[in-house]
């Protein structure tokens, strides 16, 4: 059975690049343009997301605060921030926080499938619920 | 006869008791008188003078210029009155050299003619007049100096504003790369992504249209890029040019989108033709960056920002509107001073409004702010004298 990854990112295109890096392998994807919708999906979807993809910079809830809804209210869940922004203090930050990963874009199919890998095998020495 | 010897003893004591030398000289040039303020004067005895040639009273290096003037004045004997020359040099017995005024009288005594010369010693008139003059001369050159000190201080302010500046525009820059790279990694991003998929594209169309996207997103790193640069670069005040300050305020806007969580404040602006004003566009740009990204600041979420132009007869206004909570009546007067800052150590060190400040005064302007509900920046800047539409103001 294929695992599930939630993109949370407001630009399409960069959705689209990361459902495309992730075709081909075991991982389906969800995608949502705002914090409000995925933290919809994770409410009526929690068991099968394994892991969340989530930018920085959003309109409205910005991902620093997504993050922290995430954390909240599924704090098992795995998340990795991609983001255009190559600053140490947030990424410092980000790790503190509990996510698993702070990738920049860009980033190769590879790199970004081994990460995505990494942390969906987190999630599964989890107890499925727990969420 | 008893009146004329009285008349005598009493011109004798008067004479003697002259402060002024006094001094009567043969037609020969031979002193024939000589009272004792002029003796205490030269220091000599009475009858070491009475026969003398004038001459002894002269310094040795005068003594035949001495000469030819005596004989020329006693060929055409005229009164000269004191003061008439600045300085004239006498020697004592002892050798000692010092500075005197003459006056010379010609007259005939039973039918010889003499001349009667009254004489002060001016030495110390002239210690005085030498202290004085060097003094006029000292204060001259503390004048000089001090002018010079101001200058230099002046200077340096300059130079002091100078790198201030240049140090808020790098470390503008340092924050708008780091806020710049999503604008460049995004895009970036979606170039690799894009490309991947062309790899594994196949058909003609489909690799069309990765290529299609490819260039869209490239051509959009070059605008920022180009956008970011054109801010960076470094220049000097002198390199003026005639300036739409509608495209600085966009460019300004521009700015704060990218470096500031301006998500939350709405913007209101539109162009307005004005006419341009000379100056420095990166310089600009920055001044109304910093009031602008104030304006965010102050206002949070839900904040208005109105940016709006105003043209007057010989100057354009930049007035920056926020519906913030306004400035209180006692921060007011401080808010351009330097390292003046009612925000946490995290959001500046109190320079922006003291540049935007520097910079305005070196474009010839002005700036004010007003507070009450919300707070407004009034930006003044004198018109160019060629306006956008041609005239000449």
């Amino acid at each position: 059975m294929k695992r599930q990854v939630l993109i949370l990112d407001d630009e399409p295109g960069v959705r689209r690049v990361i459902r495309q890096q992730l075709s081909g392998t075991q991982f389906d994807v969800l995608e949502a343009e705002s914090a409000e919708q995925a933290m919809d999906l994770l409410r009526d979807y929690a068991l099968f997301i394994d892991v969340v993809i989530c930018d920085v910079r959003m309109p409205g809830i910005s991902g620093v605060e997504a993050v922290s809804y995430i954390r909240e209210a599924h704090p098992t869940k795995p998340i990795i921030v991609l983001t255009g922004h190559p600053d140490l203090d947030l990424a410092v930050d980000f790790m503190k926080s509990g996510v698993v990963d702070y990738i920049v874009k860009p980033v190769e199919k590879d790199q970004l499938v081994a990460a995505v890998e990494k942390a969906a095998a987190k999630h599964q020495t989890f107890d499925p619920h727990d969420d | 006869m008893a009146t004329r010897d009285l008349d005598e003893k009493l011109l004798r004591l008067a004479v003697h008791a002259s402060p002024s030398g006094i001094l009567i000289v043969d037609a020969g040039g031979e002193i024939v008188f000589a009272n004792e303020a002029l003796l205490g004067m030269f220091d000599y005895e009475l009858d070491e003078l009475l026969g003398q040639p004038i001459e002894i009273l002269v310094p040795p290096v005068d003594v035949e210029i001495h000469r030819r003037h005596r004989e020329k004045f006693g060929a055409r004997p005229v009164p000269r009155a004191m003061g008439r020359r600045e300085s004239f040099g006498a020697v004592r017995k002892n050798g000692e050299e010092f500075s005197l005024e003459i006056g010379l009288r010609p007259t005939e005594v039973e039918g010889e003619r003499m001349v009667v010369a009254t004489i002060i010693d001016i030495t110390e008139r002239r210690r005085i007049e030498e202290r004085l003059r060097r003094y006029d001369e000292h204060l001259e050159e503390l004048i000089e100096q001090r002018t010079q000190e101001l200058r230099e201080t002046q200077a340096q302010k300059e130079q002091v504003v100078e790198r201030l500046i240049q140090s808020e525009k790098l470390a503008a820059v340092g924050t708008l790369v780091s806020g710049i790279g999503h604008e460049i990694n995004n895009p970036l991003y979606m170039i690799l992504g894009t490309a991947e998929a062309l790899q594994d594209a196949t058909n003609l169309d489909e690799c069309r249209r990765f290529g299609t996207e490819i260039i869209e997103h490239s051509r959009k790193i070059s605008s920022t890029v180009t956008n970011l640069s054109r801010y960076a670069r470094p220049g000097n005040i002198h390199d003026t040019q005639a300036v739409d300050l509608n495209d600085v305020v966009e460019a300004a806007i521009e700015s704060v989108h990218q470096t500031q969580r301006s998500d939350e404040v709405d913007i209101v602006w539109t162009r307005q033709p004005v006419a341009e004003v000379l100056g420095r566009p990166d310089e600009l740009q920055q001044a109304l960056f910093n009031v602008i990204r104030n304006a965010v600041q102050a206002c949070g979420k839900h904040g208005v920002i109105r940016i709006g132009l105003e043209e007057h007869y010989d100057s354009i206004d930049v007035l920056v509107r926020d519906n913030g909570p306004g400035i209180p009546e006692e921060h007011r007067s401080k808010v351009f001073d330097p390292f003046f800052s009612t925000k946490g150590p995290d959001d500046g060190e109190g320079l922006g409004l003291y540049i935007v400040r520097q910079i305005v005064s070196r474009h010839g302007g002005d700036i004010k702010v007003t507070s009450g509900e919300g707070t407004t920046f009034t930006l003044r800047f004198p018109a160019s004298a060629k306006t956008d539409r041609g005239e000449t103001s």
